[in-house]
């Protein structure tokens, strides 16, 4: 196990520095992050000139790379040339909405995909089967940002139970304690919530059904109800158990791509969060902004594989002592 | 003999006579007083409207401002954001030069001397005085620091001296027609006492400095920020000591709505008051229709146009280029693609409207009206034939001939003008010419652009408040930035160089009127269009909306002097009734979704026993 975690770690490290390298050039192959100020009336060549040195630009490419890996591994992701602050600073203000948005979410869903694609496979051409996986492909072929107008438009246009827009009302202030406060994040919360998890549910739904139905079909499943072991055993401990293992990757990888976030709720529901950051960095050619991002997620996924074979391990044996 | 002598003698002494008069003009002139600026006092635009205090103005955004900066702030959001908090020294309101903060401006008799008087008893929010040693402050550091947004338009500052505590002197290096216009108007106010220290502590990284909020950000204007909560909304409240009196409304909210559509369903739920943002045409009746909401259009001054890169065969050609103008059904763009939510462009580039209307030369505007037979007899005698009979015309020289129209694929509107081009194009009796529309990633293209690589492509380009961007434009300045079309004129040049250099504003208006000819005649690149806005607001709720020509609905003068109606109730009730609402509304949900766990941990033990 420990042979196996080392080589898991070594294998992450290459990948990271791999993958921070290509980020680096491929950007910078993208455009000239300022070229947008070049047609602006009140910007003189040499007001360009002066920005180009304050970020840098103006350096060879090997030297800013060179400045960009000892930056990192002092832990500074740089400045964001489009918010003139701190990288760091730029996506922190938003972090806490995306992890409150979306780690409950994730989770939800996760949860809520395994219990009923398991439900769905164990009791498969029932009625329940039936109409669960016919609402999971509607749901699914459904363009999720329409989905959520939709879902704006019943509960908030017509039903008006829920807001517009928003992660707070406007006036309510930053993050407090009061219950006031927490009422009226939980109303703004709510809307955008159900509908990330109804969707993401129901997009695993037949990951996690066609998985049961293969070991279903397995020997020893049938010797295990030949040996007497009660049914609900046999779903989870012989059916579940094996079916999930690739279904893991999936719901395991979710939690690492949460900083590229949910950036069409984002935008639906005018909710703060990462994604739209991340969205505009690319657009405004923001290299720092978008090399500090990537950074974040690779360190995710790569933290978050990790995790995953280790559950992986856990779960199958054969993997430990391969 | 004796009369060629007497003749040559008469020349000679006229020619002295009138150099005589001419130096005497000079020197009238130059020993007259120096020119006196006249504008519009910022309070002629307050009058008339009912004093009702109360309310809180609740205005979407699309965007997010990312700098609260104003040395740096640079994106349309960063801006609006900051302007109800500061003040100036002159505005361009509906097109004219309104005064501010400024009582007097003076130049000098030699030009290279602004005097400038500053209104007495202005305080800032903090309650220290605003002083011409705030003004030069706020000079001094846009002309010396050139990472500063602004300082292109603080080149030509020498250095700034302050009187007394309301005259400050501006000495000039080089003379600046346009520094009232292009500077003053949009340079907000800073407060020395907060500034002046952080510069001193960081220098030029002020650059990458963001304000703490609301401390630093203390400005003279009639809002105070309260409140900003990153990614949601910021707060303004009024500042009761406001020099022009008090804004009617209590407090202002920018909230940001990033989905267009969402923010039509808020305006027309009366969630927020107006809407500064763009929407489609096509939901403008049923914006209309909706009791409450009225639709002000506003047009903008950024001057979209077919740029034809003046550098490359055959479009160095001025008749290959006047054949092009032809060519284009300007009206039918804006009939048509723009659904009438846009202004012709002037085939003289100067917007006919807003501030730029008094340089304008409108008997331009009727200039090559679409007409596909002229442009067959152009490109006829240049001898662009359809030789080989295919329908297409070829070269001079018989070689076939096409070019590329770039427009940038974000654009809808731009990317269905290059098409509609290249159909006119092929349309042109005698055999049409090959032009191939292509829409692109704009980024990936502007370097090309800039680089004179490509042949024509479809761009909007800003202008500025004075005439003397014409310049920037159309000026063959070695660098050529701005001048993307790489036109060169010599004529042209000395004329938008005499723009810069010429304060008398007739004079300068004939100038501006004789380039816009010049370029009319040219045709460096083809005026499409200024496009028109269209943005909803409220009015059953408030009232004194100043609507400008080309301002949005929200902007300065409305800030002071939107107000509640008299017979609007006063949302004292609203409150409760939302929280208990939302609580209920929570409540509910919560209860709903805990059922649902609740109903399938109970089903599945009894669903297989």
């Amino acid at each position: 196990m420990k042979k196996f975690l080392l080589r898991r770690l070594y294998t992450s490290i290459i990948t990271f520095f791999i993958v921070i390298t290509f980020v680096f050039f491929v950007i910078r192959f993208t455009g000239d992050p300022l070229a947008e100020l070049e047609d602006d009336p009140r910007i003189t060549p040499e007001v360009l000139d002066k920005i180009r040195a304050l970020f840098g630009l103006d350096k060879p490419i090997h030297i800013q790379y060179i400045d960009y890996l000892v930056n990192m591994f002092r832990g500074e992701l740089g400045y964001s040339l489009h918010y003139k602050r701190p990288v760091i600073d730029v996506i922190c203000s938003k972090l806490p909405y995306t992890l409150m948005l979306l780690i409950p979410s994730i989770t939800l869903s996760n949860y809520i995909a395994y219990k009923l694609g398991v439900e769905c496979g164990w009791r498969r051409r029932s009625t329940f089967d039936l109409i669960v996986s016919s609402i999971a492909f509607t749901i699914r072929s459904i363009p999720y940002f329409w989905l959520a107008i939709l879902f704006l438009y019943i509960f908030s246009v017509q039903l008006r139970i829920t807001p517009l827009f928003g992660a707070i009302s406007p006036g309510k202030g930053g993050f407090s304690l009061s219950l006031d406060w927490i009422m009226d994040y939980l109303w703004h919360y709510i809307l955008p919530f159900t509908v990330l998890t109804l969707r993401a549910s129901l997009a695993l739904i037949p990951y996690v059904r066609n998985a049961l139905i293969e070991v279903l079909e397995e020997d020893y499943i049938v010797t295990a109800h030949a040996k007497g072991i009660p049914l609900k055993t046999v779903k989870y401990s012989h059916v579940a158990r094996n079916a999930i293992l690739p279904v893991i990757t999936i719901m395991g990888l979710r939690y690492a791509f949460l900083i590229d976030g949910a950036i069409l709720t984002e935008t639906v529901f005018s909710y703060p969060g990462t994604g739209k950051v991340v969205f505009e960095a690319i657009i405004n050619r923001d290299y720092w902004l978008l090399q500090g991002a990537v950074v974040i997620l690779t360190l995710s996924v790569i933290i978050v594989n990790l995790i995953v074979d280790l559950i992986y391990a856990l779960l199958d044996p054969r993997i430990r002592y391969r | 003999m004796h009369y060629t002598k007497l003749a040559s003698m008469a020349v000679v002494v006229l020619v002295i006579l009138s150099n005589v008069v001419l130096i005497v003009n000079a020197m009238k002139s130059y020993s007259s007083q120096g020119l006196t600026i006249k504008g519009t006092p910022i309070s002629k635009w307050l009058k008339g409207f009912p004093k009702i205090y109360g309310g809180t103005l609740k205005v979407a955004l699309p965007g997010e401002p990312n700098v609260f900066n104003w040395w740096t702030a640079s994106s349309l959001w960063d801006l609006i954001v900051l302007s109800p908090i500061y003040s100036r020294l002159v505005r361009i309101i509906n097109g004219t030069l309104a005064f501010e903060l400024a009582e007097s401006i003076e130049w000098s008799p030699d030009y290279k001397v602004l005097t400038i008087k500053i209104v007495k008893g202005v305080k800032f929010h903090d309650g220290k005085p605003l002083t011409a040693h705030d003004v030069a402050f706020t000079i001094d550091i846009l002309s010396k620091k050139s990472w500063t947004y602004y300082h292109g338009y603080f080149l030509n500052v020498e250095k700034v001296e302050v009187v007394d505590d309301y005259t400050l002197k501006v000495c000039f290096k080089a003379p600046d027609a346009g520094f009232i216009y292009n500077a003053l108007t949009v340079m907000n106010i800073m407060p020395k006492h907060i500034w002046e220290p952080i510069f001193k502590s960081m220098g030029d990284k002020v650059a990458k400095y963001s304000p703490k909020i609301p401390d630093d950000l203390v400005g003279s204007g009639p809002f105070k920020i309260a409140e900003y909560v990153p990614g949601q909304y910021v707060k303004y409240v009024a500042n009761k000591d406001y020099w022009l009196g008090r804004p009617c409304i209590d407090e202002l909210i920018y909230v940001f709505v990033s989905e267009a559509n969402v923010a039509i369903l808020a305006v027309q739920k009366g969630e927020v008051d107006a809407y500064v943002g763009w929407i489609t045409p096509e939901v403008v009746p049923e914006l209309l229709s909706t009791p409450g909401v009225a639709v002000h259009v506003f047009v903008s001054d950024t001057f979209y146009h077919w740029g034809l890169n003046n550098l490359k065969w055959p479009f160095n050609i001025t008749e290959f280029r006047r054949a092009l103008a032809y060519c284009v059904n300007r009206e039918a763009i804006v009939k048509e693609l723009l659904m009438g939510y846009g202004s012709v462009g002037n085939p003289g580039v100067v917007p006919p409207f807003g501030v730029h209307a008094q340089w304008c030369n409108r008997e331009l505007l009727n200039k090559y009206k679409f007409n596909l037979t002229k442009a067959a007899e152009i490109l006829d005698k240049l001898g662009f034939k359809d030789i080989d009979g295919d329908g297409w015309r070829e070269a001079s020289d018989g070689r076939d001939f096409s070019f590329e129209i770039y427009a940038p694929s974000y654009d809808v509107i731009r990317v269905r003008v290059a098409e509609l081009i290249s159909e006119w194009l092929s349309k042109i009796p005698g055999g049409g010419l090959k032009a191939i529309p292509k829409a692109v990633e704009w980024k990936t293209v502007w370097p090309l652009i800039k680089g004179a690589k490509v042949d024509t492509w479809l761009l909007g380009s800003g202008t500025g408040n004075d005439i003397s961007w014409l310049l920037r434009r159309f000026h063959s300045r070695p660098e050529g930035t701005g001048n993307w079309v790489r036109y060169s004129n010599p004529i042209v040049d000395e004329l938008t160089e005499k723009l810069v250099t010429t304060f008398d504003p007739e004079e300068r208006k004939r100038i501006a009127y004789r380039i816009q000819e010049i370029i009319a005649e040219d045709v460096p690149l083809i005026t499409l269009y200024y496009r028109k806005f269209p943005m909803p607001y409220r009015i059953d709720k408030f009232d004194g909306w100043f609507l400008a020509e080309d301002e949005p609905s929200v902007n300065f003068i409305t800030l002071l002097r939107v107000h509640l109606k008299q017979y609007a109730t006063a949302p004292t009730t609203q409150p409760t009734v939302m929280a208990i609402r939302e609580a209920i509304t929570t409540i509910i949900v919560i209860a709903a979704i805990i059922a649902i766990i609740a109903i399938l941990l109970i089903r599945k033990r009894t669903w297989y026993k």
